[in-house]
């Protein structure tokens, strides 16, 4: 392993975890998903062939160790709901009047999310949660980018219906 | 083009996701319609709702090294402490080498010779600054000389700045003066200034405290600068130098600091870091 290897993984860290949070619902959880998906990346550095990115080998990944720390610990299935409140609460970082409101629309958007067809959900929480690319989730996906952007927007679309008096309420303020 | 076709590029254009020409289209048509740019204040209040998400970071430093693990156990935070340890250690050992390296290099006190930095010393930098961030997460700036080695971590936005490496170098002006020549590595961030306390064992002083603001500018870098030294005896400032001056791999002479009944010369090199180097 060299130093540039490592390099290149641990710039993709903090997405790796918010992947895990989003999917173990547990900062300590999540963080130790995410060691685990580092060593298992660098232990399988020289067979990453570079048929898909970096980007995506990492996804795959960390979505796998999250999945093995999911099912070697039952206790910890409750994803959603707990992680909700534990993201509206994170979510605190600007002045108290502007976290106030972007908590609450983070969480009408959070809550809003188990409604959206599985596919769309998919699309939202790679782009907009995890921060992934239009690009990224479509080569994760294994679909074109148009279908990406379809979902994501439908995905919003079907949001701002759900959220719509407040979207309103604030954007005329 | 429908109205769905529209939004969906709404869709995207709050996202980041349309080229420069798209985006000033849209943004124009945007403008003539009420409709359509109350729309695209909606999407961008959604993004902007989900933005603290996506800047969550790990609450620890993940270590990305590989060690052989002696148990396999599924969770192994407990063991961060000790990669961190590794980490820093071979930070040192790469560190030893660097200072080694430099050991051959004509510098006679009280020379003001100037001496380029080699590119095999830029990428050591970049590696040793690397190498901490691996271990300690994003830096807000780290200093070292061959016996310390400080880091302070980053905030918000200020990691994504581009670092720059100061070496600065300070000796005593006369040759055979008391106390060694002493040289520090810096590496910061552009366009944020950091304030970093080093302890010294120049004669008479206590500490040192340097103050720089840098910026890239062609390859090389425009700094503010302050350098100020602590009396051991008392708690006031007893040298001070500072100004703004464009440094680049060559050492220049910032000038001297007045300190008891000797003089030190102050010299720096400066390089922003690339990403490449590492």
């Amino acid at each position: 392993m060299t130093s540039a290897s490592a390099n290149q993984i641990a710039r993709h860290v903090p997405r790796m975890y918010r992947v895990a949070l989003r999917m173990v619902a547990e900062a300590d959880t999540a963080q130790d998903v995410v060691q685990e998906a580092c060593v298992k990346a660098l232990q399988k550095l020289d067979g990453f062939e570079g048929r898909s990115s970096l980007a995506t080998w990492l996804h795959r990944i960390t979505i796998n160790c999250a999945s093995d720390a999911l099912r070697s610990d039952a206790k910890r299935r409750q994803g959603h709901g707990q992680l909700q409140a534990w993201a509206v609460s994170a979510v605190t970082e600007n002045g108290p009047a502007e976290a106030a409101e972007q908590q609450e629309l983070f969480g009408l958007a959070w809550r809003a999310l188990d409604d959206l067809p599985a596919e769309c959900r998919l699309a939202f929480a790679l782009t907009q949660l995890d921060g992934y690319s239009y690009d990224e989730a479509a080569e994760i996906e294994g679909q074109p980018r148009g279908t990406i952007a379809s979902r994501v927007y439908r995905a919003k679309k079907l949001l701002l219906e759900q959220m719509g008096p407040h979207m309103h309420r604030r954007v005329e303020q | 083009m429908t109205r769905e076709e529209q939004d969906m590029l709404l869709s995207q254009l709050a996202d980041g996701e349309l080229g420069s020409d798209e985006t000033t289209s849209l943004l124009l048509t945007a403008l003539d319609d009420p409709e359509l740019l109350q729309k695209l204040k909606e999407m961008l209040r959604l993004r902007q709702a989900t933005a603290a998400w996506r800047a969550q970071q790990p609450s620890r430093p993940v270590m990305v090294m590989t060690e052989p693990r002696a148990a396999r156990g599924r969770w192994f935070g407990w063991r961060l402490g000790s990669y961190a340890a590794a980490a820093c250690f071979g930070g040192l050992m790469v560190l030893t080498g660097f200072w080694a390296a430099g050991a051959g290099r004509p510098d006679l006190p009280g020379s003001l010779a100037a001496v380029p930095v080699t590119a095999e010393r830029m990428q050591q930098v970049a590696r040793v600054f690397a190498l901490h961030e691996s271990v300690a997460g994003p830096l807000a700036w780290y200093a070292a000389d061959d016996d310390n080695i400080r880091v302070a971590s980053a905030e918000g936005s200020e990691a994504g700045n581009r670092p720059v490496a100061v070496l600065l170098r300070l000796e005593p002006a006369a040759a055979g003066g008391p106390g060694a020549a002493r040289t520090y590595v810096i590496v910061c961030r552009e366009r944020q200034s950091a304030a970093i306390d080093l302890p010294d064992d120049l004669p008479g002083a206590a500490g040192l405290r340097v103050y720089l603001a840098p910026r890239a500018v062609d390859g090389r870098v425009d700094m503010q600068y302050a350098i100020a030294v602590a009396g051991r005896d008392a708690q006031s400032i007893t040298a001070t130098l500072s100004g703004q001056r464009r440094v680049g791999l060559t050492e220049t002479s910032l000038g001297q600091l007045a300190l008891s009944d000797q003089l030190l010369n102050v010299q720096v090199a400066a390089w922003p870091i690339r990403e490449s180097a590492n």
